[in-house]
């Protein structure tokens, strides 16, 4: 719902108007968006580096945040179009398109695709260890030690965050991304 | 009152303009935006080795188009006739014909393709274009995984599952020539189900003779319908159930007897059928899936003649990953055709009821050869008591270089087994007054007619520079035998039907072998992210090679009812939140064996958001052409496709 229906709907508990809310519900729906999988996928991972913070031993003030993506190029694409002009807390935002056989190390979020995730458990294993949010849309990601997992559900893209894989890689996630995630347990032991 | 707000803000979103940039859109946003399928298909087509084009909804909703047959014409490869009002001409990489033979048609699992007399009546399945959700387009042999009659292609319609529909729509158009019509639809859920109810009444205005005057071949369809979906953990249950009504002009050259003339008759068409479709999908946790599907139909057809037709189909597939490297898709199925066709002097079967029972098994094994590489080895064998088994094997490769790019290439076997009409039809199509005894002109069946094959090598390359370029190339080369010549048969002296006369007639058999090759060219460019550009281009080229034996002198010159040359330019701009603008430009060339001379039709459409919940379309059709024909058909007549313009309201509650 836009803002300015949010704004209207408190009013309207004051005003209980039914015209009101008609209105509201009717330019709500006019303004119902539609998204490719690769944008709203995009727009996911940038709101999971903005709601979440890194150990300063990792990204230090100042230093550029490393986005990476592994195995999509139209995700790639749209994370570049969504981080174009805009920095987050003083940390300049980049996009890199790892190849298959590079090293993750430098990153700070992993984005691998489910397509890949075949070819690439290497790059996942490099990420172990490191304060590495890793993100997947491959079934069973979070349950198998990955920090978050884009699911989709009904036309409608939904995340799901492992919480003690965040924690075991030191990264303090907001509670604002955590209350609108499915929170997963581990299901594997996970080695690390 | 809040509850109202919250379900008009939950409801489905109305198709509208495409986000880019979703850079401030907040998280509790971004969890209610609706994906498009734009991107399914995107993810399915490019991992699959072969041919495939998906039409989207949001395609088939700017396409203007109104009619199942016409958004064919959105993919290359397909050749799509308008023949008369109610009838087409559909085919993939050549040899079409009103009744084409060599494809596959299924609407949500439910072949629409008739076995008796080859082909799909178009004018039955008036699908709601709105419930649409894809239509997937295969072109080259589907055998190994469709089965016979897969030859050149599988055209699949799916349809939206009940739980992507829910509320109320309501469609309500008029037009000069198509695009008159009331669709009525209503989705609603309980617990884990979802259903969608469904009643749409079309009308089709006469199409024109060649002297611009009315054809005199209107006709009007009713479909009612019910599909409900159920899924809870791993087990998807779908029910799908429809009737049709419908009557119009039907155009048919009929004749009465060994001494009548010709007549282009103007009779009632009628037809009413049913289906009804059960399937049951049950998955494990370890990936593997079961499947079981069922249908069963029933038509009953008043035109030339009466034709009554029951069918029953059961079919199940598994699905399963076995170690590291092998997806193995395996099936079988059983399906009992019964029909019952009566005989007239211009057309006959013989016997006039028959039933057939066709069984087949499947399997697919797709190979993963290191990280790059997939090899798919397929095959089908299947059984009638006509054609005896037949194999229809494929082998497929596909290899990724690099994430955008994907190189694919396959060979194949693919078999049209003899229909009902190839093997015993006795069609009457001309008297010619002489002495001592009138002359009549014939078509036979063949008892003898053998199955038709084809060998077939083929392959592709796709490329996705980003989400703003994408360009799908293929190329085939194939090769038939045993494709249908008209044979002259020695004059013989008939007793019966009376009176006495000369029959001098042609008897169906397998004597022409041709190649085929062509090339299909799509590509997709953004050059803004509010509009979009589709181009495509296929060319095809017909050899034919009679046998020496063979005295059919159309067949040495056959250019396979297919023109040389398609080419389709697509333009859809969204301009601001509620308007869009759509304009296609289509060109098909000549048809040198039908005398069809090359066309160009050029569409138009704008739609409107006038509410939120109300929008206006008026659309345009062969806007440069009061009337061109399309194909030449020998059991119906042919006309002239018109100009056409309509105006189309939806609500969507």
């Amino acid at each position: 719902m836009s803002d300015s229906c949010r704004a209207s709907r408190g009013r309207i508990r004051r005003l209980a108007g039914i015209a009101a809310i008609a209105v509201c519900a009717f330019t709500s729906f006019a303004s119902a968006q539609i998204a490719t999988a690769a944008t709203l996928k995009a727009a996911f991972l940038y709101n999971f580096a903005k709601f979440s913070e890194w150990p300063a031993d990792v990204l230090a003030a100042g230093q550029r945040l490393e986005m990476c993506v592994v195995g999509d190029a139209a995700v790639a694409d749209a994370l570049g179009q969504t981080i174009k002009g805009r920095a987050m807390e003083g940390h300049e935002l980049t996009v890199t398109v790892l190849k298959v056989g590079e090293s993750p190390s430098a990153c700070h979020l992993l984005y691998v695709s489910a397509s890949e995730m075949k070819r690439s458990a290497a790059v996942l294993l490099g990420a172990r260890g490191a304060s590495m949010f890793t993100v997947s849309d491959a079934d069973g990601f979070a349950e198998s030690g990955g920090v978050a997992q884009l699911i989709v559900e009904n036309d409608r893209m939904r995340f799901a965050i492992n919480i003690a894989s965040a924690q075991r890689l030191r990264l303090n996630i907001s509670s604002k991304l955590l209350s609108l995630a499915k929170i997963v347990k581990d299901q594997n032991n996970v080695p690390h | 009152m809040l509850a109202l707000s919250g379900i008009a803000t939950e409801a489905t979103a109305q198709a509208g303009p495409l986000s880019t940039d979703l850079g401030r859109a907040t998280l509790e946003d971004l969890l209610k935006i609706q994906i498009t399928s734009a991107s399914r298909k995107e993810q399915r087509a490019d991992d699959t080795p072969s041919a495939v084009s998906v039409i989207t909804q949001d395609e088939i909703r700017r396409s203007g188009m109104r009619t199942l047959p016409e958004l064919f014409r959105l993919v290359p490869g397909v050749q799509v006739a308008q023949i008369n009002s109610s009838t087409w001409a559909v085919s993939i990489r050549g040899l079409n014909d009103q009744f084409s033979n060599k494809l596959l048609v299924l609407i949500d699992g439910r072949s629409v393709y008739k076995r008796n007399s080859s082909g799909v009546f178009w004018d039955l399945e008036d699908v709601v274009l709105d419930d649409i959700d894809r239509i997937e387009v295969v072109r080259g042999p589907g055998g190994a995984v469709w089965g016979a009659n897969a030859v050149n292609g599988v055209i699949n319609v799916v349809t939206k599952s009940a739980k992507d529909t829910p509320g109320a729509l309501v469609r309500v158009g008029g037009g000069t020539f198509d695009g008159t019509g009331v669709t009525a639809r209503y989705g609603g859920s309980f617990g884990n189900a979802a259903y969608r109810v469904y009643s749409q009444w079309t009308g089709r205005r006469d199409t024109t003779l060649a002297n611009l005057a009315p054809a005199d071949d209107a006709w009007n369809v009713l479909t009612n319908g019910l599909r409900a979906d159920w899924s809870r953990g791993g087990d998807d249950v779908t029910v799908d159930g429809s009737v049709r009504t419908g009557d119009g002009r039907g155009l048919w050259k009929t004749l009465e007897g060994p001494t009548s003339a010709v007549r282009r008759t103007d009779g009632t068409s009628s037809f009413r059928n049913g289906s009804v479709l059960g399937r049951w999908i049950h998955r494990r946790e370890n990936g593997s899936a079961l499947q079981v599907q069922s249908f069963a139909m029933f038509s009953h057809r008043l035109d030339k003649l009466t034709e009554d037709e029951n069918i029953y189909d059961v079919d199940l597939q598994y699905h399963t990953k076995i170690g590291a490297r092998h997806d193995i898709v395996t099936g079988g199925g059983y399906r009992e055709v019964d029909n019952t066709t009566s005989q007239t002097f211009s057309f006959s079967l013989t016997p006039a009821t028959s039933e057939t029972a066709v069984t087949h098994v499947f399997t697919q094994d797709e190979i993963a050869l290191g990280t790059r590489v997939r090899l798919t080895l397929g095959a089908k064998l299947e059984h009638d008591a006509i054609a005896g088994w037949g194999l229809q094997p494929t082998a497929r490769m596909m290899w990724d270089p690099s994430p955008r790019h994907h190189v694919w290439a396959a060979a194949s076997r693919a078999l049209r087994t003899p229909s009902r009409l190839d093997l015993s039809a006795r069609a009457n199509v001309a008297a010619i007054a002489a002495r001592p005894l009138p002359i009549l002109i014939g078509v036979l069946g063949n008892p003898d007619y053998q199955t038709e094959e084809l060998l077939d090598a083929e392959a592709g390359y796709r490329i996705d520079l980003g989400s703003r370029v994408s360009v799908d190339v293929a190329t085939f080369r194939g090769h038939y035998t045993g494709l249908t010549t008209n044979e002259p048969q020695a004059p013989v002296i008939e007793a019966t039907p009376g009176p006495p006369h000369v029959l001098i007639a042609t008897r169906f058999e397998n004597h022409l072998q041709a190649d085929t090759a062509g090339v299909e060219i799509a590509t997709h460019v953004a050059p803004a992210p509010n509009w979009r550009v589709d181009a495509s281009y296929s060319g095809f080229r017909f050899t034919p090679h009679r046998d020496a034996t063979s005295r059919d002198q159309a067949a040495a010159t056959f250019d396979g009812n297919a023109p040389a040359h398609q080419w389709q330019l697509r333009s859809s701009v969204s301009l601001g939140p509620r308007t869009e603008v759509d304009a296609g430009l289509f060109r098909t060339g000549a048809q040198r064996s039908l005398g069809v001379p090359a066309y160009t039709r050029a569409d138009a459409r704008v739609e409107v958001k006038l509410t939120g919940h109300l929008s206006a379309v008026a659309a345009a059709r062969n806007l440069f052409d009061p009337a061109h024909a399309e194909f030449v058909a020998l059991a119906v007549a042919s006309t002239q496709v018109p100009r056409s313009a309509d105006i189309q309201l939806v609500w969507r509650f």
